[in-house]
């Protein structure tokens, strides 16, 4: 992002309902999304880059 | 037909503009042919053990405005019934889930009829047969009404397609009360080519393939825990009077009321911000926090969500 320091994290609060929540805790479980929230959250938003921006950093993934 | 049927039980014709309604119980088929050809045709459907369960055009918009073959008639939350299957269905039936069913106050309306044929007051005579009155006819779930509707929701009628032959099989999942009726409007407003036409009903009895399709239905798709019954409810009678007044000692349950929330910090990486930027350069997100809510909810959407005739079916299938 521009102007931002290279050594300060880039950190976003994201705000949740318990029921998103929920849905997270749903793919914690599976153990392939990360062991915390802030890991699965992460996750997510990369699959949805690589399916949806045309990205190709990950494998694809398959329907539940 | 694809799977086959029992004997043909019922098999008449209704003359324009008349309507019936038909008891078609579970695993039996009911066919709706056009006579002629170019006649719209609007349906209603009950569940014919408890009239307050009934069909509801706008949960199954959620398959689309034009159902198809393979699509369903649902009734209302929090019933949540699956009703019929659309079994076959030619291309040359347009449907129509927008359309509300034509009025008396429309023909007057709009060409000053002192009387002039219409679905509801159709519809109306149809159900008084089974004791119901003409506050319960329902919206219509429309066939061969070849509409167009733009961005906005304005529309217009178009030639109707449906050839002399054409016909509709909805094979029923439970018992219902099935509400077939010829269109009353085709002939000013053209939704049936400017002329009114009788269509042919039959009923089918139901066979071994048939009942087994209905099991497989209502395994797969009958058990939600969303579908409800009247003995949950919290208020469970049938209102009887027409005044409504409040009840002060009443406190109403909200679901997940009230609603937690929590915020999660997420690090991104540099790849991870430029992914962001490009999300928001495409997505009318507010900041960076809705973009990846935004992100992430619509991946979940798209794959973790079960084929289920209760959930939206979007563009991309989801």
């Amino acid at each position: 992002m521009g102007g931002r320091m290279s050594d300060t994290p880039d950190v976003v609060s994201v705000h949740l309902t318990q029921q998103q929540i929920e849905l997270l805790e749903r793919l914690k479980q599976r153990g392939d999304f990360g062991t915390e929230y802030s890991e699965v959250l992460l996750t997510c938003f990369r699959k949805y880059a690589e399916q949806f921006l045309g990205k190709g950093r990950f494998g694809n993934v398959g329907s539940a | 037909m694809t799977i086959p049927y029992g004997e043909i039980r019922d098999d008449f014709v209704l003359e324009p503009v008349s309507g019936k309604a038909l008891p078609v119980y579970e695993g039996e088929t009911l066919r709706i042919i056009q006579e002629v050809g170019g006649q719209c045709v609007d349906f209603n459907c009950f569940n014919l053990h408890d009239y307050k369960d009934y069909m509801s055009v706008g949960h199954m918009r959620r398959q689309g405005i034009r159902v198809v073959k393979g699509d369903y008639v649902l009734s209302a939350p929090p019933r949540s019934g699956l009703m019929m299957r659309i079994a076959e269905m030619a291309e040359t039936c347009v449907t129509d889930l927008i359309g509300s069913r034509c009025s008396a106050d429309l023909f007057e309306a709009t060409w000053g009829f002192d009387s002039h044929t219409n679905c509801q007051d159709t519809l109306a005579e149809s159900i008084g047969e089974y004791g119901l009155s003409p506050e319960d006819t329902h919206d219509s779930f429309n066939m061969w009404m070849n509409t167009g509707w733009d961005d906005r929701g304005r529309w217009d009628i178009r030639r109707n397609t449906g050839p002399k032959g054409d016909y509709v099989d909805l094979l029923a999942l439970t018992d219902v009360l099935a509400v077939p009726i010829v269109c009353g409007s085709g002939d000013v407003t053209g939704i049936s080519n400017f002329s009114l036409k009788p269509i042919r009903i039959q009923v089918y009895e139901k066979s071994a393939e048939t009942e087994s399709l209905v099991k497989e239905h209502l395994d797969r798709f009958g058990q939600l825990k969303g579908q409800r019954s009247p003995d949950q409810y919290r208020i469970k009678d049938i209102k009887v009077t027409r005044e409504l007044t409040r009840d002060p000692a009443y406190e109403p349950q909200f679901v997940n009321y009230p609603l937690r929330f929590e915020d999660i910090e997420v690090e991104l990486t540099e790849e991870d911000r430029r992914d962001l930027e490009r999300l928001k350069a495409q997505v009318r997100v507010e900041n960076d926090e809705d973009g990846i809510r935004y992100a992430v909810f619509t991946w979940y959407k798209a794959n973790f969500s079960e084929p289920n005739p209760f959930a939206n079916k979007s563009v991309r299938g989801d």
